[in-house]
C-alpha cells in the first residue's frame, strides 16, 4: 500500500503564542472551503485508487461493452483474455454443424449473468436457472433415447453422482482470483478430469466384470479406512472421489450380475436334437442365438440355461411348445411370446400350469446387462434388441395361463 | 487453507464408503445378493451423507 | 492470531421455531439448526410421509418431543442461502430419496405412479410458494442489492414450474394416459403460440410503458425524498447559522458538520450512522472528535471492511490517536485508512509540537495502553514516531485473515 496523504498545509494562519498541551484554537477554516472532490479541502489525494476495488473470484459475466447479440462471446473472451472472434466464429461454425452453436449460445445468454453496474458486487450465477437447464437436459434425454435410456440410465446416474461430488468437494476447495490463463488452465483441467474419470470408470468396471470384483471392493473399504484415520489429521476429503470412482462401477457390476469371463463374440446355435442340446449356453460379451425350431422336442420338461454377461439373447421356439420362464436381467429388457417387461432388476417368473403329454420348455436365463428374447419366428424381433417392429407387449404376469401350446390337446 | 485438526466431514465420509466397500465385498463373496433396488439407496445414502457432511462442516 | 472473519457464532439449539411455523414449528426448527432453508425439510418430511407414512410418525415424535421457542406467528424465517446451504440441501435430498427406494424395494410403497409425481409436486410448490412469499415483501432498503436477488428468484421460481409440470407428466406416465393427453395438448400449444403472436407487439408495448411509468414513479420518489432531506438538515442548519452567526466558530462547526453530513448521504444513500462498516466508523468517530476538540479532522479512506472484533479494536484505537493528536497537535488531523485483502492500516498525522516517544513514562495510560496495547492485543501493531517540532504520526496495522 502507498504512503498516506502528507497533512493539510495550513495557510493563512493567524500568529499562535506558543501553547503548551491544551487545544490549539485556530479557526476550523482551512483551505479551500468550496473545494471539490471527494476528498477534503487541501488534503493531497493518495496515489491509490479512490474507488474501492470489489474482492472475491472472477466471474464470468456477459460483456456488456463488447456485445453484438448478448455480450456471451464478450463476456468469454474477457474471461480468458482470448480475442472475442474466435468465440463468435465458434459459435457461428457450431451452430452451422448441427445447430448446437445456437443452443449453446442461448444457453449461456440465459445462465451467465450480465456485467453489474461499475462499484456493485457481481451478481451470483442465477442457480436456479442452472437447475431449471439440467432438469430440462434429463426430462429431452429420457424423452429421446426412450426405451434405450434404461441402458444408459444407471451408468449415468453413477456418473452423475460421482460428478455432484466432486462439485461439491471442488467448491468446497475454491481458490479466488486468478487470471485468463488460470481459467483457461482450470477449463482444460476439468475437461481432464472428465475424460480420466470416464476411462477409469469402463477400466474398473471391465475389471470387475471380469473378476476382479473382491480386489476392488477391498481396496474402498480400504480408502474408507484411510479416510477415517485421515480425519484426525486435518482430513483428506478428496479421497471420496476415487473411493467412488471404484465403487460405483463395481456396485453397477455386482448389481446387474455381470459376469463376462465366457468368451466374447456371436454365437449361433441350431440344434436339431436332443442330445446336441448343450446344459447351457454361456457367453461373455455378444449375441447369442438359440434356435429350437429344428428340435422335436419330447414330452414333458426340457430344461434350457442362458448365461449371457452383456448382449442380446435370442431363443426361437416352434409353435406347439409351452414356455416356462425364469429370466433374470440386471439391466434390460425381457421379453416371451406376446409378453414383456424392461428396467432394472428385471425379474420374471412364469410358469404355466403343467399338462400331461405337453411339451414344455423351460427356459432359466441370467443376463446382466441387455436383452433376452423368447418368440416363435425371427421376424418378430427383427435386428432390433428391444422390441421388435410395432411391438405392443402386454406387460408381464406370472399367473398368465393364455398360451395355447401349453393346454392339453384331446 | 487446511489447518492441522479433526475434520468430522472425513470421518464420516470414511465411515461411509467403509460401509459400501464392505456391502460390495459381501456381494462378491455371495454372502448377500445385490440388486439395483438396494445399490441405489446404497450410493444415494453414502452421497447424501457425505454432501451433507461437507454442507455442515464447510471449510473455506 | 485472530483475523478480520466474523467470529463463529455457537449453531442454536434444535428447538420448534413457533415464528416461522407452518403447522407446528418442526421444520422451521430443523432448518435454523441445519442453517438450511425450512422448506427443503418440508419437503423432506412429505416425501417420507409419502413412502409409507414414516414421515408422519417422525413429524410427531419431533412435535412432542423438541421444545419449542420463540414468538408466534412471524414473517417466514429466511435463510441466507450460500454454497454450503446447497450441499447441506443436496445430502438431505439424496438421503430422502434413499430412504424413498429402500422403501420402495420392501415394499412399503404406495405406488410409483402416486409417489413420485407427489415428491415433485411438493418440493415445486414449496419452491414456488417461498418465492412468492419473497416476492410479496415490502421493497427492499434503498441500497439492497435488488438485481442478483431478482435473477436467481425468477430462477428459483421457474424451477420450481418446472418440478410441479414434471410431476404431472410422471403422473400422467404412469397412469398410460400421456399419448391422449399429448394429444390434447398439441391443439393448445399452437393455439397458444398463434395468439402470442397476434398480441405481443402490444404486450411489448404495455410492458414498456409500465416500466417507463415505474421509473418516473422512482424518480419522483427520489424528488421528493431529496426534498425533505433537504428541508430537514441544510435548511435548518443555514437557519441555525444564521442565527449564531456571530460565533465564527460554532458557525464554521456547523457548516463543516452538514458538509460532511451532505457529503456523505449523497455518495452513500443513508447516513453514516447506519452503515455499520469500518470507512463510516472512522468518520464517524473523526466526526465526533472535530466537535469534541473543535479540530478539523479529515479523513480519507481507501477500501472498507466491515466491522468485527479487530476492526472495532482498530477503531479503538484510532480514535484514541485522533483524540491525542486532538489535543496535542496544533492544527488540523489528517486520518487515512487503507483497506485490501491482506490488512488494513491506518494512519493518524498532525502537524503539532510533537514530543519524544521515549520520554513517555511507562505508566502513562495515554500512549501505550489504549493505542499501542490495545493493537497488539488484537493481533496487531502500533508505531508511533514523532519528530519534536514536526508532528506526530500514529501507524497502526491490522492483518486480516
Amino acid at each position: 500500500m502507498s504512503t498516506p496523504p502528507t497533512p493539510p498545509d495550513q495557510p493563512d494562519q493567524p500568529d499562535e503564542p506558543d501553547r503548551p498541551a491544551t487545544g490549539p484554537t485556530e479557526p476550523l477554516t482551512s483551505g479551500d472551503p468550496l473545494g471539490d472532490g471527494p476528498e477534503r479541502p487541501g488534503a493531497t489525494p493518495p496515489p491509490p485508487p479512490a474507488a474501492a476495488a470489489p474482492t472475491g473470484p472472477r466471474r464470468l459475466t456477459r460483456s456488456s461493452s463488447d456485445k453484438v447479440l448478448g455480450g456471451v462471446a464478450g463476456g468469454l473472451g474477457r474471461y480468458f483474455d482470448i480475442d472475442p472472434i474466435i468465440f463468435r466464429i465458434g459459435f457461428v461454425v457450431l451452430t452451422l454443424a448441427g445447430g448446437a452453436g445456437a443452443i449453446a449460445y442461448v444457453a449461456a445468454w440465459l445462465l451467465v449473468p450480465a456485467d453489474p453496474a461499475p462499484g456493485q458486487p457481481p451478481a451470483g450465477p442465477s442457480r436456479g436457472l442452472t437447475y431449471v437447464g439440467v432438469f430440462v437436459l434429463v426430462i429431452a434425454a429420457c424423452v429421446a433415447l426412450g426405451p434405450g435410456l434404461f441402458l444408459i440410465g444407471p451408468p449415468l446416474v453413477g456418473l452423475g453422482l460421482i460428478a455432484l461430488l466432486g462439485v461439491a468437494l471442488w467448491r468446497a476447495a475454491e481458490d479466488r482470483g486468478g487470471d485468463g490463463g488460470t481459467a483457461l488452465r482450470r477449463a482444460g483441467l476439468g475437461l481432464l478430469l472428465i475424460v480420466v474419470a470416464g476411462v477409469a470408470f469402463v477400466a474398473v468396471t471391465i475389471g470387475a466384470a471380469v473378476g476382479g470384483g473382491a480386489v476392488i471392493a477391498g481396496l474402498v473399504i480400504a480408502i474408507g479406512a484411510g479416510l477415517a484415520l485421515a480425519a484426525f489429521t486435518g482430513g483428506a476429503r478428496w479421497l471420496v472421489l476415487p473411493a467412488l470412482m471404484l465403487a460405483v462401477p463395481l456396485g453397477f457390476v455386482a448389481a446387474s450380475g455381470l459376469e463376462v469371463n465366457q468368451g466374447v463374440g456371436e454365437r449361433d446355435y441350431r440344434p436339431t436334437t436332443v442330445s446336441e442340446l448343450r446344459d447351457g449356453y454361456d457367453l461373455g460379451v455378444g449375441d447369442l442365438r438359440i434356435d429350437m425350431r429344428g428340435i422335436d422336442l419330447p414330452d414333458g420338461r426340457t430344461p434350457l440355461k442362458i448365461n449371457l454377461g452383456v448382449g442380446s439373447a435370442r431363443v426361437f421356439v416352434p409353435e406347439d411348445v409351452c414356455v416356462a420362464s425364469d429370466l433374470r436381467v440386471g439391466v434390460g429388457y425381457a421379453r416371451v411370446l406376446d409378453r414383456d417387461s424392461g428396467g432394472l432388476d428385471v425379474d420374471w417368473k412364469h410358469s404355466p400350469r403343467e399338462d400331461p403329454g405337453v411339451k414344455r420348455l423351460v427356459i432359466a436365463g441370467d443376463v446382466g446387462i441387455g436383452a433376452v428374447q423368447v418368440v416363435h419366428q425371427p421376424d418378430e424381433i427383427g435386428d432390433r434388441d428391444f422390441r421388435g417392429e410395432d411391438f405392443r407387449g402386454r406387460g408381464f404376469d406370472p399367473l398368465a395361463q393364455d398360451d395355447p401350446a401349453c393346454e392339453a390337446t384331446a | 487453507m487446511s489447518r492441522r485438526g479433526f475434520d468430522p466431514a472425513s470421518l464420516v465420509a470414511g465411515i461411509a464408503v467403509s460401509a459400501l466397500g464392505v456391502v460390495l465385498l459381501l456381494d462378491q463373496v455371495d454372502a448377500i445378493d445385490l440388486g439395483f433396488g438396494y445399490l441405489a439407496p446404497a450410493l444415494l445414502a453414502v452421497v447424501g451423507s457425505i454432501l451433507l457432511a461437507v454442507g455442515l462442516t464447510g471449510r473455506r | 492470531m485472530s483475523g478480520m472473519t466474523a467470529a463463529r457464532a455457537q449453531p442454536p439449539p434444535l428447538r420448534r421455531d413457533r415464528e416461522g411455523a407452518l403447522l407446528g414449528g418442526v421444520c422451521a426448527g430443523l432448518g435454523r439448526r441445519l442453517g438450511i432453508d425450512p422448506i427443503i425439510v418440508r419437503v423432506a418430511f412429505i416425501a417420507a410421509a409419502a413412502a409409507g407414512g414414516t414421515g408422519l410418525v417422525a413429524y410427531a415424535l419431533a412435535w412432542a418431543l423438541l421444545p419449542a421457542e420463540g414468538e408466534a406467528r412471524g414473517p417466514v424465517l429466511r435463510v441466507p442461502g450460500g454454497r454450503d446451504s446447497l450441499s447441506v440441501a443436496a445430502g438431505i435430498g439424496m438421503l430422502v430419496l434413499a430412504l424413498l427406494l429402500l422403501f420402495r424395494q420392501w415394499g412399503l410403497w404406495v405406488g410409483d405412479a402416486l409417489v413420485w409425481p407427489v415428491v415433485l409436486a411438493a418440493a415445486g410448490g414449496g419452491l414456488i410458494w417461498r418465492q412468492s412469499a419473497r416476492a410479496a415483501d415490502p421493497a427492499p432498503a434503498r441500497d439492497a442489492p435488488a438485481r442478483p436477488g431478482g435473477r436467481s428468484a425468477l430462477g428459483r421460481a421457474a424451477l420450481g414450474v418446472a418440478l410441479v409440470v414434471g410431476a404431472a407428466l410422471i403422473f400422467l406416465y404412469f397412469n398410460d394416459a400421456l399419448g391422449p393427453a399429448r394429444d390434447v395438448l398439441l391443439p393448445v400449444v399452437v393455439v397458444l403460440v398463434a395468439g402470442t403472436l397476434i398480441l405481443a407487439p402490444w404486450w411489448i408495448r404495455l410492458v414498456r410503458g409500465l416500466a417507463d411509468e415505474r421509473a418516473e414513479r422512482i424518480r419522483s420518489q427520489e424528488r421528493a425524498e431529496l426534498a425533505a432531506h433537504l428541508h430537514d438538515s441544510v435548511l435548518q442548519t443555514l437557519a441555525l447559522m444564521q442565527r449564531r452567526a456571530g460565533d465564527p466558530r460554532e458557525v464554521a462547526g456547523l457548516a463543516r458538520r452538514q458538509e460532511r453530513e451532505l457529503r456523505a448521504w449523497l455518495n452513500g444513500g443513508r447516513p453514516i450512522a447506519e452503515r455499520g462498516t469500518l470507512a463510516a466508523a472512522l468518520e464517524l468517530a473523526a466526526a465526533e472528535v472535530e466537535e469534541a476538540h473543535a479540530v478539523p479532522v479529515d479523513v480519507v479512506t481507501v477500501g472498507d471492511a466491515a466491522l468485527d472484533g479487530d476492526a472495532e479494536a482498530l477503531l479503538a484505537a484510532a480514535r484514541e490517536a485522533m483524540v491525542n493528536a486532538a489535543k496535542f497537535g496544533r492544527g488540523a488531523v489528517s486520518v487515512y485508512a487503507g483497506v485490501d485483502e491482506q490488512e488494513v492500516e491506518v494512519f493518524v498525522r498532525d502537524r503539532g509540537p510533537g514530543f519524544d516517544v521515549d520520554d513517555v513514562p511507562a505508566d502513562r495510560r495515554g500512549l501505550r495502553e489504549s493505542i499501542v496495547g490495545r493493537m497488539r492485543r488484537h493481533g496487531g501493531t502500533a508505531e508511533i514516531r514523532s519528530v519534536a517540532g514536526e508532528g506526530t504520526e500514529v501507524e497502526l496495522r491490522m492483518r486480516r485473515a
